[in-house]
């Protein structure tokens, strides 16, 4: 094959994943909107786009479908976000291993908003200065734990520890303080740990698009110099890349990313870690493919695993945490990468 | 392109790796550093190669500073090639090789034009590897990934290649491959090649010059000739040693002791 035509076909894989991705995205959406404390057939669904496109009169269900729009639109850009903070996160680190949630992005983010609300929670009427809370509670929590991982020789596996360390220390804080809180934010104690959509409003919806946007473009941008970096710190500088500068500006446009997930729907963990690996399976590791698929994936997964969560919470009493099924696909997938990874 | 070190000092925090090196490297000259371990080799190539700054001294290329260029201009002159790359993230040859033409596309253009993928397949077939274009790096054999490097570096079009260890890992029939690779580069394009290099019978036979350092200072350079006397090597390297002309082709060294 001629080397023209595989780098084409490579094009061409890349674009059929994403209509693939963006397809899976739109029936993920279609169910999620029918799933709930009453069901509806796709056609109600349908009807409720029609009348939103001014083609119908106004169906009587549109209200719920409508506030399940927002919740899933919620699920799907949280998804994104995450999606891709965990391509930055791993890139950087040249980490497979890695995760915002696993290296603390997390709950720090969660420790810096909480601390807030107690000290002064005035700043938190508006949601974006909540955002920018979170945002430097991830940015420490991230630098915190590249600082130990450095001091602990710096090897993949320092890494992962590191990040244990911290978001152990830290969930710990975002535990007490979340329990102090929860009178405040009017929010139960464990859906303020551990995420959820059931309070997402309209507005969630407008400064996650905002920030997927500012994130997204930057990723974009960085998507090359990545891609040398992860040949090694050398490699990228003999291409004429600061190694040092790449780096900086990834970390802070994960913690971005993060901090304003944690900020509106709380902690999810394990989707930045599950995102870029199906990604790479798919189209391989170019950062500037994987990037734009690990949007789409984590869009989806997130607004499938919110169905669950509505499934699920119809056999119980209020609402189950989405952390909580994120964790159960998450975590055995990193028990494999694990394993893969230290069998060498 | 003429490449000239005046004076480079290097240190690694307080400890003086390269002291007062000097010397100049012709256009379509293959230059081997050579020296034992820990005396300043891969030091000296990533201060040629600007990714290290040398605290004091300067690197000169056809009369300019390099580290008065931009880094990507920087990027198109002198290409610095490792001794492996770690793969991860089932990174595939083509994806490393095409990297390579970053310095020569816009940063913002995200992909890679027809032009640049003529580059990247003429690289691949000068080293006959253009069959692993799509395998993932870490499924291939030493010799092969070494091959990948020389292609990425030779894609990148440069005017100075500085080459770590290009032939560690490799059995006999490579190592002659990759030298005579190197040669036949440097002669018919007339490109400026220094490689660091352990292997003092091949650094002899197929370099024009050889650099002889030792604890960051040069204490040797010139002709293999002048440059690998059981003298130096003793001095150098500890070792005692006979140095035997072969009828054909350069120098043989039969080590006989250490010191």
């Amino acid at each position: 094959m001629k080397l023209s035509e595989l780098y084409q076909f490579r094009l061409r894989r890349f674009f059929a994943s994403i209509i693939l991705g963006v397809v899976l995205l739109v029936i993920a959406l279609m169910v999620s909107l029918s799933i709930g404390s009453t069901s509806y057939g796709l056609i109600d669904v349908l009807h409720a786009f029609a009348w939103k496109l001014g083609l119908e009169s106004k169906p009587d269900n549109v209200l719920i479908i409508e506030l399940r729009l927002t919740r899933s639109l919620v699920a799907l850009l949280t998804g994104a976000c995450l999606g891709i903070a965990g391509v930055l996160v791993q890139s950087i680190t040249r980490n497979p291993l890695a995760e915002p949630f696993l290296l603390g992005l997390s709950s720090t983010a969660l420790t810096t908003v909480a601390l807030t609300v107690l000290l002064a929670p005035s700043i938190l009427a508006i949601r974006y200065t909540t955002v920018l809370v979170a945002f430097m509670g991830a940015f420490i929590g991230f630098t915190l734990t590249l600082l130990l991982s450095e001091l602990a020789g710096g090897s993949p596996l320092a890494l992962i520890l590191a990040g244990i360390a911290v978001s152990s220390i830290f969930s710990g804080f975002s535990h007490v303080l979340a329990f102090l809180v929860q009178s405040e934010l009017r929010m139960p104690f464990l859906i303020l740990l551990l995420g959820t959509f059931s309070s997402s409003l309209k507005p969630d919806v407008t400064l996650l698009s905002i920030v997927l946007g500012i994130g997204f473009t930057i990723s974009m941008v960085l998507a090359k110099p990545l891609n040398a970096l992860l040949y090694g710190d050398d490699y990228a500088s003999q291409l004429g890349y600061n190694p040092r500068t790449i780096r900086r500006i990834s970390s802070l446009i994960a913690s971005f990313l993060t901090g304003a997930t944690v900020a509106i729907v709380g902690i999810i963990g394990f989707i930045g870690l599950v995102v870029p690996h199906l990604a790479r399976m798919l189209i391989g590791g170019d950062n500037r493919q994987v990037v734009p698929l690990s949007a789409i994936i984590g869009g989806s997964l997130l607004v499938l695993a919110d169905v669950a969560v509505r499934i699920i919470s119809a056999y119980g009493v209020g609402e189950l945490p989405v952390s909580a099924i994120t964790s159960i696909i998450g975590a055995p997938f990193f028990a494999y990468l694990l394993i893969r990874k230290m069998r060498g | 392109m003429k490449v000239k070190v005046l004076g480079v000092e290097f240190y690694y925090d307080s400890l003086k790796v390269l002291d007062n090196v000097e010397f100049e490297v012709n256009e379509g000259e293959l230059v081997s550093i050579i020296g034992p371990n820990g005396a300043g080799k891969t030091t000296l190539l990533k201060c040629i190669a600007r990714i290290l700054k040398p605290r004091k001294g300067a690197v000169y290329v056809d009369g300019v500073s390099l580290w008065s260029l931009k880094p990507r201009e920087a990027a198109r002159i002198v290409a610095y090639a490792e001794t492996s790359i770690v793969p991860e993230f089932q990174l595939t040859v083509l994806d490393y090789v095409l990297t390579a033409r970053y310095p020569h596309t816009n940063p913002v253009k995200l992909w890679e034009d027809y032009r640049d993928i003529e580059i990247v397949e003429q690289a691949l077939r000068e080293l006959g590897i253009a069959h692993l274009a799509n395998r993932k790096l870490g499924q291939i054999s030493s010799g092969e990934l070494q091959r990948v490097i020389l292609a990425r570096i030779i894609a990148q079009e440069p005017k100075v290649l500085l080459i770590d260890e290009p032939t560690a890992f490799l059995d006999l029939k490579y190592r002659l491959e990759v030298m005579e690779i190197l040669r036949k580069l440097s002669k018919e394009k007339n490109l400026t090649i220094i490689v660091a290099i352990h292997d003092l019978e091949l650094a002899a036979r197929y370099s024009d010059k050889l650099i002889l350092i030792h604890k960051g200072k040069i204490v040797a350079a010139g002709s293999p000739r002048t440059v690998l006397t059981p003298e130096n090597i003793e001095k150098t390297y500890g070792v005692k040693v006979d140095v035997i002309e072969h009828f054909k082709h350069g120098l043989i060294i039969v080590p006989l002791e250490p010191l």
